[in-house]
């Protein structure tokens, strides 16, 4: 065990450098430490990349079906989280009905639900037996698993959280003396949501919609456990990931690190527009 | 103070990750075996610690692709039972110790729900494009051998979804999501909610399962040895697994 050794090293350093106390060590060694479980692992990544491949590793049917797929589910999803997940954060923000703390409560289970377990849970609702999907299926022959509505549903149960905490915090923070005097303008509660909300809020909603959009991008355990993987039907990128992983390690590992890069690119586009 | 505190608390997280990298006692026996196996192997290993108390036998279950893949990536098990005698060359030399051992033997199984909602009847009935078709993916064995099977038969079919491993497989099945799946007779033996589809004997494909010992433990060898002895190969058949 040398890696302690070279950290030690380095936050002396840091020590020196930057903190004033001495006595900061013994806090700059566990970041470093929290620094390095958080970093070592995706420059790996980076390293394993064959660059001159890569284009055509990415191009492969495998790799090039799957990014198509999760374009196409990840937009969409984006779609219904801002018409269906707008609303939801305005009423939390505004709603004064007793049940509305209950409503965000549950509402924002699917954040730290395991994902596989939102799987089995979609299923149980939407599977051809299930509490939804079995009447589905008998009345109107409608089987959702191992379709791409399956994956814009997973992809749906695990984004709308997060866009819906972010916005209902920046909805909250708008003071509420302009939806009063849009009121007395005359204008109606819709009016005012689009008119004055909404626009007021926009940079929430921009950071709120990037989040859901990484997070649905992401989303394996759902999409596998209800959607299935089928290559250009269900089997997303990171679906994909896992399947080249045992087939094609070169894919994979491409597959990945396009992932990561949009994921830095959402996050640097986050932090320059809405975050500083 | 707290920085003491501090370092503690580093020690003991050391400590803690120390322990649970460390490897187990001499008389843990650890091994990856296909998700197939599930059916038999806790019985397998009731029976050995039975035989002898000193022995723990751990096993996980995965799709044997995956396990090439966790033993390439350093898992450290004594042994691995694979579900591909073809995978066997693909292991690491280096960490092979002895000769591959074939445990048991299984035939494939097309598979409905209890209730068989499509009224399928026969495997030529996988050809119909109206059916939820669910297959292992092609890297698992049990992928690759109904690949063969379907081939064999002339027939290409619709698949709703390829899945990670037969368990999987057989859970769509079994819990109504998918009409038919191909997995092996000893899933379908083993759970009530599936009804088998005879396979024609000319077009079935046997899977055959090589023990392999790895590393330079003796307790992997003893263990592949004690997987044909008599007693543990009456558990396999009673499971409905055929003889190597």
């Amino acid at each position: 065990m040398t890696t302690p050794t070279t950290r030690t090293g380095s936050a002396t350093a840091a020590t020196r450098g930057r903190a004033g106390n001495p006595r900061a060590w013994a806090l700059l060694v566990p970041a470093w430490a929290a620094v390095a479980l958080l970093v070592v692992p995706l420059v790996a990544l980076v390293l394993q990349v064959d660059w001159a491949g890569l284009p055509e590793d990415l191009a492969s049917p495998l790799a090039w079906q799957a990014i198509r797929l999760s374009a196409l589910t990840t937009s969409t999803t984006l779609v219904v989280v801002l018409l269906l997940g707008t609303p939801l954060a305005w009423m939390l923000a505004r709603g004064t009905h007793p049940a509305i703390p209950w409503v965000r409560a549950l509402v924002t289970v699917p954040l730290v639900l395991p994902p596989v377990v939102g799987g089995v849970a979609l299923l149980a609702a939407y599977g051809r037996t299930g509490v939804l999907g079995g009447p589905l299926d008998d009345w109107l022959g409608i089987t959702l698993p191992f379709t791409t509505v399956a994956v814009v549903l997973a992809e749906v149960f695990v984004a709308m959280p997060f866009y819906v905490i972010s916005v209902e915090g920046a909805m909250r923070g708008l003071d509420r003396r302009y939806d009063g005097i849009a009121a007395t303008l005359g204008a109606s509660p819709l009016r005012t949501f689009l008119t004055v909300v909404v626009p007021m809020v926009g940079p929430g909603i921009a950071a709120g919609a990037a989040l859901a959009w990484a997070r649905a991008l992401g989303e394996f355990g759902a999409t596998i456990t209800f959607a299935g993987n089928f290559p250009g039907r269900t089997q997303t990128v990171p679906l994909a990931v896992f399947t080249a992983l045992e087939q094609d390690p070169d894919a994979a590992v491409a597959l990945s690190v396009l992932m990561l890069a949009v994921c830095v690119l959402v996050l640097a586009v986050l932090r320059r527009r809405w975050l500083t | 103070m707290r920085p003491a505190a501090v370092l503690v608390g580093l020690l003991g997280t050391s400590a803690l990750v120390t322990s649970a990298c460390g490897a187990p006692g001499d008389d843990t026996v650890t091994v990856l075996a296909a998700s197939s196996l599930s059916v038999v192997l806790p019985e397998v290993e009731a029976l050995l610690e039975a035989q002898d108390p000193t022995t723990d036998i751990e096993i996980a279950y995965a799709g044997s692709s995956t396990i090439l893949q966790q033993v390439d990536a350093g898992a450290g098990v004594d042994a691995v039972v694979l579900a591909s005698e073809d995978l066997v060359d693909r292991l690491d030399t280096a960490l092979v110790t002895g000769d591959p051992v074939l445990v048991a033997a299984n035939s494939l199984a097309v598979v409905t729900p209890a209730d068989n909602p499509a009224g399928v009847s026969a495997l030529r009935d996988l050809a119909r494009d109206d059916l939820t078709l669910v297959l292992c993916a092609p890297q698992v064995p049990c992928g690759a051998s109904a690949a063969v099977m379907l081939e064999r038969a002339g027939i290409s079919p619709a698949v709703a979804s390829y899945e990670p491993d037969v368990v999987s497989t057989l859970r769509r099945v079994s819990g109504g999501e998918a009409d038919v799946g191909v997995v092996y007779v000893t899933d379908a033996l083993d759970n009530p909610d599936v009804a088998t589809v005879a396979v024609p004997p000319e077009l079935d494909v046997t899977t055959r399962y090589p023990a392999v010992a790895l590393g330079d433990s003796a307790a992997g060898e003893h263990l592949v040895a004690a997987l044909v002895s008599a007693e543990v190969q009456r558990l396999f058949a009673a499971a409905g697994f055929a003889a190597p």
